[in-house]
């Protein structure tokens, strides 16, 4: 990944994208990769063969559209539309095969307001110390055991129930700092 | 205690949602701009009736039998070209 396009606004990177900046688009996908795949397996719930399949027709559909963005500053709710259409696009041709009822545009608003919600969460994250990001990583998005994650930190395996309630404390400080946390841990009005 | 446990199980689920996509993912997408290289190709395809009738009813079959690997991002782009 190019240091550069890794320091650019998402409007600077459109536009290099849009020149044909390899790097750029590269910066792109990586930046907003985990947003689209939260969407399509919490919100969505997509199984792992399905989201992958519409994570490339997502990023397909970001690719032809470039030059269609109206506010080069909302790339990012932009990505997201498109993800959202893109899976209702497949849940309708699946439902086509299948020959079952109408999917409800409408049902997936409060997964996908979850999923936001959590976005805020992760966001917090990356502006904790990177120790404390991988632990909390590698704990609850990787599943992986304190075993394997003293090993991989080079950490004394006793230390690392400690770590993480220390990791979560300055998460939940983080968003408390934000004035977000209440907010960014419930979908309730 | 009970309400900060509740507050760290959620904050625990929000990391799940949000794990990062396997790489493999990641690359794939990468290389669409070369997959999709060639543009013209695609909109000298669905010029022919033809083709557009035989991927309206089966695209991965229609893009085998115009001699093309079909590839999601291919699809995906036949699709965006053809709602054009």
């Amino acid at each position: 990944m190019s240091a550069l396009a890794a320091d650019l606004a998402d409007h600077e990177l459109v536009a290099r994208c849009r020149a044909g900046d390899q790097a750029a688009w590269e910066e792109l996908v990586r930046r907003h990769a985990t947003m689209v795949h939260a969407i399509l397996r919490g919100a969505f719930r997509l199984d792992q063969h399905a989201a992958e399949d519409v994570f490339q027709d997502v990023f397909t559909r970001v690719y032809l559209r470039l030059d269609s963005v109206r506010d080069d500053g909302a790339v990012r709710a932009w990505i997201s539309q498109i993800t959202r259409n893109a899976a209702l696009d497949w849940l309708r041709r699946s439902k086509d095969e299948v020959a079952t009822e109408e999917v409800d545009d409408g049902a997936y608003d409060e997964p996908l307001a979850a999923v936001d919600q959590a976005l805020i969460v992760r966001d917090a994250l990356t502006r904790l110390p990177e120790h404390q990001q991988q632990i909390l990583d590698r704990f609850f998005a990787r599943d992986e055991s304190y075993r394997t994650i003293a090993e991989a930190l080079g950490l004394p395996p006793g230390t690392i129930a400690s770590r993480i309630s220390r990791a979560l404390a300055a998460l939940r400080k983080e968003l408390e700092s934000d004035g977000r946390s209440s907010a960014a841990t419930t979908s309730d009005p | 205690m009970a309400d900060e446990l509740h507050h760290e199980i959620e904050l625990a689920a929000a990391l799940r949602t949000t794990a990062a996509p396997p790489q493999a993912w990641i690359d794939a997408a990468v290389a669409i701009p070369a997959m999709l290289a060639d543009l013209e190709a695609i909109d000298r395809l669905i010029a022919s009736g033809e083709f557009r009738d035989a991927f309206a009813a089966d695209p991965q079959r229609a893009l085998q039998d115009a001699g093309l690997t079909p590839t999601v991002p291919l699809v995906a782009a036949v699709r965006e070209r053809l709602a054009d």
